[in-house]
């Protein structure tokens, strides 16, 4: 039994050599847009939270699966939004949105 | 005068039936006391229980122990394995220990053929590892003599071989005409016959029972709360009325034969078709009734239906357009698609495996009431199947454990996947945190079903047990009362 004591706390101290089953990907956020200032954009994330991310010439736009266009981006529009890596300022890569305008996250 | 057949009402001569059974009994245990082959029967039979159940405290204590520290130690790993994000501290997963019962040393039951502890970590859930009979050496195999062991299968030869010639014995040698000319009744006659095998025996069942308790008091687990007493008592009532089936079966048997060698012959049979050939026999029964998946066929079972579920992308791109749809409408989601992703993914694989494992389960459940149902005709099985729960050391117990591993590993996934949900944080996977949050996982604590939970789960062993007393002494009266004298 005692083989079983050290074959245990031998694995126990092996497993942090997984670091992470989830590697960080860009990451994607989900909110709806409270305002637009030209490629400023509000909006607020299911959470709850306010953010602000911008949207720049190399931000792929996508209505569902179609392309779409930044002019048709609205207030209490749902959208996806990949930030890259999430280092703040935040930069759209891409925004994916929908035709609806309900609210994200009425509590 | 030859007394009539059939035990009647209450004549003179059965007031004298107490004193008469009495010297008959004190007669035929001196007989036996002075036979020199039963003393070294007996002595030798103390001698093994006394070795097993020291051999078994001794062992039970040691891994007790063992199990113990190595929890303490892998909850000290837990709580100081540095900063990282909650998820991937539910991935560095934990181990917790099957807490051994102290009964175990009386009766070990299942505990070396099943896991000792389980290893709980994200997404997956696990069978025990690390049976104790991997570790054994190849004569271990061969069985191993434990006190419950002793008590069911070595204790009925012993009253076999006190019981045979109980009736037959003295009709061969023309005694039992004689005897009962003498005024005795046959009620009294078969008082005095069991009372005259179990003088002896209870030179062999009081010190057992003295040497068991001592040894078991003394290896008590410091816990208070550990249910041992009762436990104990409980495993000692099986132990006694499983011998007293036998006296009554060796009486009637003894009663109804032609010869005491015919006697010896049923006998020696019931005997071994109980001890060797039922408990495989009934195994084999109830895997043929419902029969159960190996290890292999269980986790290819399940990696079968987790291959038809939606790759990662796919799970992710599921999760963004259910949003744009128009889901996560009132909920406090994380905002985070890949976390939304990852907590839908862990529900539903939590989902996958409690269905397969109660699946799992119920089927090895199902089988140990088939196994059981086999009692009424072997009242051996019904009584391993009592001191194997009275132990906690049955197959459910062995599941009640698993079923609390199960609920840890919910509640303690709950809490790193939700603090990782509630982060806050757009990077959610980049979020650590330390031991603050690893203190708010709780240490594994398992405290094993009181023995009332045992004796519903086994009822039918009981009523088994029970059923078999009745008719063994309902058998026992009939054969006497009709037995032939020549």
């Amino acid at each position: 039994m005692k083989q079983l004591v050290f074959a245990v706390l031998a694995l126990s101290l092996l497993v942090p050599a997984v670091p992470m089953a989830h590697p960080g990907h860009d990451h994607k956020l989900m909110g709806t847009i409270t305002s637009i200032d030209k490629n400023k954009v509000l909006m607020k994330t299911t959470e709850g939270k306010d953010m602000t991310f911008e949207i720049t010439p190399t931000t792929t736009m996508k209505r569902g699966t179609q392309k779409g266009a930044q002019s048709e981006l609205k207030p209490g529009m749902r959208v996806v939004v990949n930030v890259g890596d999430g280092v703040e300022p935040l930069k759209a890569k891409e925004v994916q949105y929908s035709t609806s305008t309900t609210t994200a996250n009425k509590q | 005068v030859i007394p009539r057949r059939g035990l009647g009402p209450v004549s003179p001569k059965l007031r004298q039936g107490g004193p008469a059974a009495l010297t008959l009994a004190v007669k035929d245990a001196t007989e036996i006391w002075r036979d020199g082959r039963f003393r070294w029967a007996a002595g030798l039979l103390l001698l093994l229980i006394a070795a097993a159940v020291a051999g078994g405290v001794h062992n039970q204590s040691q891994i007790a122990r063992q199990h113990t520290d190595a929890q303490h130690a892998e909850r000290d790993v837990w709580l100081d394995k540095g900063d990282m994000n909650p998820h991937a501290a539910a991935h560095y997963g934990a181990f917790v220990f099957k807490p051994v019962q102290p009964l175990s040393a009386i009766d070990p039951g299942l505990d070396p053929f099943v896991g000792v502890f389980v290893f709980l970590e994200a997404h997956k859930q696990q069978l025990a590892r690390h049976r104790p009979i991997e570790d054994a050496t190849p004569t271990r195999r061969l069985g191993q003599l434990t006190p419950a062991s002793a008590a069911l299968v070595l204790l009925p030869l012993l009253v076999v071989s006190l019981t045979f010639s109980s009736f037959a014995g003295e009709r061969d040698q023309g005694t039992l005409r004689p005897l009962l000319a003498l005024g005795l009744s046959r009620r009294s006659l078969l008082m005095g016959k069991a009372l005259g095998a179990l003088l002896p025996l209870a030179a062999v069942i009081v010190p057992a029972a003295a040497i068991g308790g001592a040894f078991v008091i003394w290896k008590a687990p410091a816990d208070p709360n550990a249910p041992i007493v009762t436990r104990a008592v409980a495993l000692a009532l099986v132990y006694l009325v499983h011998t007293l089936i036998w006296v009554g079966l060796g009486l009637t048997v003894s009663a109804r034969a032609r010869s005491q060698g015919a006697a010896l012959v049923v006998l020696l049979a019931l005997w071994f078709a109980n001890a060797f050939i039922m408990p495989p026999l009934a195994m084999a029964a109830a895997k043929w009734i419902d029969p159960s998946p190996s290890a292999i066929e269980f986790a290819a079972a399940i990696q079968d239906e987790k291959d038809s579920w939606p790759t990662w992308d796919e799970r992710v791109e599921n999760v963004m357009q259910r949003f744009l749809d128009g889901e996560f409408e009132s909920t406090l989601a994380p905002s985070n698609v890949e976390v939304m992703a990852l907590l839908e993914s862990e529900r539903d694989e939590t989902s996958l495996y409690n269905r397969h494992f109660a699946e799992l389960f119920q089927r090895w459940s199902r089988q140990s009431r088939s196994m059981e149902r086999l009692g009424i005709v072997a009242p051996t099985l019904a009584a391993r199947a009592l001191s194997a729960a009275f132990a906690g050391t049955d197959d459910a117990h062995d599941r009640d454990f698993a079923d609390a591993a199960s609920q840890y590993r919910s509640a303690m996934l709950t809490t790193l996947n939700g603090e990782l949900a509630g982060s806050g944080r757009f990077n959610a996977f980049d979020y650590t945190r330390g031991r603050d949050l690893w203190e708010k996982v709780p240490a594994f604590d398992y405290d094993p079903p009181a023995l009332r939970w045992a004796l519903t789960v086994r009822m039918w062993s009981a009523l088994a047990l029970a059923a078999w007393l009745a008719v063994a002494v309902t058998g026992a009266v009939w054969s006497v009362s009709s037995m032939r004298l020549d």
